[in-house]
């Protein structure tokens, strides 16, 4: 859930994003991508709510207000899936690298270790020779 | 003319700040004081040039040393 406040008399608005939703690595990648085009400023609490506000570098009417609004929220949910897709894949991409630099290694990663086949257990006697399954009682 | 910013330390560093203090110096006097949950910048002697920017588009060089730092 996310709260906003358009302030024109100030040239500015204020974006209260949930940090449950838009993580701050999140926000702080949608603000650098609005450097150039506006005034930003961070505050809140970066566990419960971060307030974002965006300051027009020149004066901006109503409507290109909510235009700036409507980018900036479009950018904070392009950065927030950026963001979960990095943390999802976090491990995999460890690995490559890991992987690349170091081929000789063998970093492990969480469920990729190679599992203890028991394959000297034989529990339908596929090992048993052919001689020895059935010249028993010749 | 002196500015004062307020800076939560929740998004700002004082990394950051020193940073952005150090590629400012030229165009005004800048004061960080580490002032429980905030840092406090105070801006003097400011080049009459950026007088009106020099607050926000300094925020916005700190920002970006956060994000790049």
């Amino acid at each position: 859930m996310k709260k906003i406040k358009i302030d024109k008399t100030k040239n500015q608005i204020i974006v209260t994003a949930d940090s449950r939703l838009y993580p701050l690595e999140a926000v702080y990648g949608a603000a650098y991508v609005f450097l150039d085009r506006a005034y930003l400023r961070l505050d809140g609490n970066p566990k419960k709510e971060i307030l974002v506000i965006l300051k027009g570098k020149k004066e901006l009417t109503e409507k290109q207000l909510g235009k700036l609004r409507d980018e900036f929220l479009n950018e904070l949910l392009n950065y927030g899936l950026r963001y979960k897709i990095s943390e999802s894949n976090k491990k995999i991409r460890e690995y490559v690298v890991g992987k690349a630099l170091f081929p000789t290694m063998s970093p492990e990663i969480e469920g990729t270790e190679e599992k203890d086949e028991d394959w000297q257990k034989d529990d339908l006697g596929i090992a048993v020779p052919w001689e020895e399954k059935y010249n028993k009682g010749k | 003319m002196t500015k004062t910013i307020e800076l939560n330390k929740n998004f700002y560093n004082l990394e950051a700040v020193k940073r952005a203090t150090k590629a400012y110096k030229e165009l005004a006097g800048f004061s960080v004081k580490d002032v429980g949950s905030k840092i406090k910048i105070t801006i003097k002697n400011i080049d009459e040039d950026i007088e009106d920017v020099i607050e926000d588009e300094f925020c916005n060089y700190i920002l970006s040393e956060v994000k790049n730092g």
